[in-house]
């Protein structure tokens, strides 16, 4: 049986997988690492719209607007990732730096809080949260 | 922490930010993605000549610079660029 030829561009489009999206944000985070801000920012802007239900890709976003010193987007990318997982205490710290950088207290305690609740209730396994909390502790207690 | 001088800084005393991203993935996989990712480029390029709205137009200029960006590494490195 012969089947009509068919060129790519004539296919269906479909999602992306979710391998393939782990692994593109995986080499955006590399140049994330190594300063290539212009390439991470393209690869977690594309991740943002291919798959917005990805939440890494959210931080990776929050970490760009920060260099940026774009605060109210690093709340808006990090708010992203806390829809989509409530419980994401890396996402709570961005909008806490944010906040305090932007001289939200409300906000910054607000979150601060939600932060050491679950570091005090055993949540938190990454110790750089812990020492990024208490940093941002810190600050905010020192705060004018 | 056991440092010893000389030894390098972890990687929270260069970024603390950087060390919030999770590792999820692995980039040695995205080798093997290049006629995938090729395909999906040539329809991202076919749907932006057919024209649409102006948020269709942004979010495949965001996803064809994702995928360029990808590409363009996959050919240096296949090429001995990087």
């Amino acid at each position: 049986m012969d089947l009509p030829s068919r060129k790519p561009s004539d296919l269906p489009r479909r999602s992306y997988s979710r391998e393939e999206v782990v692994d593109i944000y995986e080499l955006g985070k590399l140049w994330l690492e190594s300063g290539q801000h212009k390439r991470a920012e393209d690869v977690m802007s594309g991740l943002n719209e291919v798959a917005p239900d990805f939440a890494p890709a959210w931080l990776g976003t929050a970490f760009l607007r920060g260099t940026q010193l774009d605060y109210e987007g690093v709340v808006a990318a990090a708010t992203a990732a806390l829809r989509l997982e409530p419980d994401c205490v890396e996402a709570m710290l961005f909008v806490v730096i944010a906040a305090l950088a932007l001289k939200d207290s409300s906000m910054a305690g607000t979150y601060l809080g939600e932060v050491g609740d679950r570091i005090e209730q055993g949540q938190v396994s990454n110790p750089n949260v812990t020492r990024l909390y208490k940093m941002q502790l810190a600050r905010y207690q020192n705060r004018e | 922490m056991s440092t010893t001088i000389g030894s390098p800084p972890d990687s929270f005393s260069l970024s603390p930010l950087l060390s919030l991203l999770p590792t999820c993935g692995s980039v040695a996989r995205v080798e093997g993605m290049v006629s995938s990712l090729f395909a999906r480029q040539e329809k991202v390029v076919q749907l932006r000549e057919q024209g649409g709205s102006k948020e269709l137009e942004r979010r495949l200029v965001c996803e064809e610079a994702m995928l360029r960006q990808v590409l363009d590494w996959l050919s240096a490195k296949s090429g001995g660029g990087e």
